[in-house]
Formats: C-alpha cells, sequence, structure tokens
C-alpha cells in the first residue's frame, strides 16, 4: 500500500459510501440524493485521471440531469411504496454473497494481473493539456459515431415523450 | 499500491455495490439508480485505462463520452418506461409485474 494520496481517499470514500446508501436506503429520496453524491465522488476520480473534460461533463449529465430526472421520476411515481416491505433475509444473504465474490474475483484478478509496462511510462510523463487531444480525436477519428450519438439522442428524446405522454382516452 | 490497481479496485467495488442494488430493490427507480452506479464504474475504468496507458490515444475517454451519452438516453427511455408503467398499474414494484407472463 501506501502513496495513495488523501484527495484520493477522500474521494474514494465518498464514492463507494454514498453508492452503499443508495442500495441501502429505504427512503427512495435519500437515496437518490446519496446518489447524486456518488456521481459527485466519481467526477472528482475523474479530475486525479487528468480528465477534466469527463469530469465537467459528469457533473453536468450525471449529477445535474440524471439525478433530477430520478427525483422528479420519485416524485411522479410517488405513493405508499416509498417505503417498501423488506425483502426476506435470504435474498439479502444470497445477493450479498454474489456481490460479495464477484468483487472478490475482480480485485484477485485486477491484482494478479501486469499490466503492459506504458504505465509506467505515462506516470512519469509530465501532464500535458488532454482536452484538445481528446477534441481532435472526438472530432476526427471518432467523428462518424459522435454523429450517431446525437441520432441516438434524438430518437431517446422522442421515445421519451411518446412513453410518458397521458393518454386521453375519450 | 499502484495508482491503476486502486482505481480499478474502486471501479469494481462500485460495481459490485451496483449488483446488490439491482439484486435486492424492489422499486423500479431504484434498480435503475443501481444500473447508474455501475455505468460509472465501467466509465472509470475506461478512464484509468486511458490516464496509465498509451496517452498519445485518448481512445479511453472517447468511449467514455458515448458511454455518457448513452446512459443519458437510457435513464430518459427507463424513467419514461416506468412512468408509463405507474400509470397502468399504479406502483412500480418488479416483484409483481409479471403482466407480460399472462
Amino acid at each position: 500500500m501506501g502513496q495513495l494520496s488523501w484527495p484520493f481517499i477522500i474521494l474514494l470514500l465518498l464514492t463507494i459510501i454514498s453508492a452503499v446508501v443508495v442500495v441501502a436506503e429505504r427512503n427512495i429520496v435519500r437515496a437518490a440524493v446519496s446518489l447524486g453524491l456518488s456521481f459527485l465522488g466519481v467526477a472528482g476520480l475523474y479530475l486525479l485521471l487528468h480528465a477534466p473534460f469527463l469530469a465537467g461533463a459528469q457533473v453536468l449529465i450525471y449529477v445535474g440531469a440524471i439525478t433530477i430526472l430520478i427525483l422528479f421520476a420519485i416524485m411522479m411515481t410517488a405513493q405508499r411504496l416509498m417505503r417498501p416491505p423488506r425483502r426476506a433475509l435470504e435474498t439479502w444473504i444470497l445477493s450479498g454473497a454474489v456481490a460479495t465474490a464477484l468483487f472478490g474475483t475482480l480485485a484477485y484478478v485486477i491484482i494478479n494481473t501486469r499490466w503492459h509496462e506504458v504505465d509506467r511510462a505515462a506516470q512519469a510523463r509530465p501532464d500535458v493539456d488532454y482536452v484538445p487531444v481528446l477534441a481532435d480525436s472526438l472530432l476526427q477519428t471518432y467523428l462518424f459515431p459522435f454523429e450517431v450519438a446525437s441520432v441516438l439522442l434524438l430518437v431517446a428524446l422522442v421515445g421519451a415523450i411518446i412513453l410518458a405522454k397521458e393518454e386521453r382516452i375519450d | 499500491m499502484d495508482p491503476l490497481n486502486a482505481f480499478l479496485i474502486v471501479s469494481a467495488g462500485l460495481f459490485s455495490v451496483g449488483v446488490f442494488g439491482v439484486l435486492t430493490r424492489r422499486n423500479a427507480v431504484a434498480i435503475l439508480m443501481s444500473i447508474e452506479l455501475m455505468l460509472n464504474a465501467a466509465n472509470l475504468n475506461l478512464i484509468a485505462f486511458a490516464r496509465f496507458g498509451d496517452p498519445t490515444v485518448l481512445a479511453g475517454q472517447v468511449f467514455a463520452i458515448f458511454v455518457l451519452t448513452v446512459a443519458a438516453a437510457e435513464a430518459a427511455v427507463g424513467l419514461a418506461i416506468v412512468l408509463c408503467v405507474y400509470r397502468n398499474i399504479r406502483h412500480i414494484n418488479v416483484d409483481d409485474l409479471h403482466i407480460l407472463k399472462w
């Protein structure tokens, strides 16, 4: 261990603890707010990874848009299910076992893999501004997927409106 | 600990928490929230590899942007479907959503 910087540890705790609150809190409004906190923690981790554009997009899209969208959905489906009946204990134990086994397997594989040596070179490299590089690759190499993504967003917009539209039966 | 490994393990933890949420939650909105957690874990992986991989190629960050786009579309359509289900059967408890079985 060692040389884990304290911003990393703080962001790690923020992210994981709020994520646990999201899945464990029975009041779903609290869970949604905690989800926003978790997204903020992930945005901070992106900053540590020298991805400032992604961090900004994360704050705008996830913290700003998706959390609010989820809160709206909660309000529009608000009912006695705000505090749903508890699941059977065996479901909790079984799900916990599955999640723990998954985490254990992933951690084992991650720790025992020898990653390519490029990462050592990248750590020694002085930090360059990645945003222009990102812009170039997004609008040159990946121009076609970029345009397809805009069509996808349009289709999702139309689909969401049609699905959620109040139907008048007369 | 290697920084790359540290980020990957955080991401694995976030993903496992999301899996636990999908398995235990009954409210459809809460399940969508857990799925968002898992998408975030995937993005964290992609960006960590973009940082510690070849720094001249930012394919990881570009891919993360597309994941972000698809996640936004998924949230919008998913929540619209949840709203539609609620309007029809007045609840969104996934354990009782068995109309398609008929």
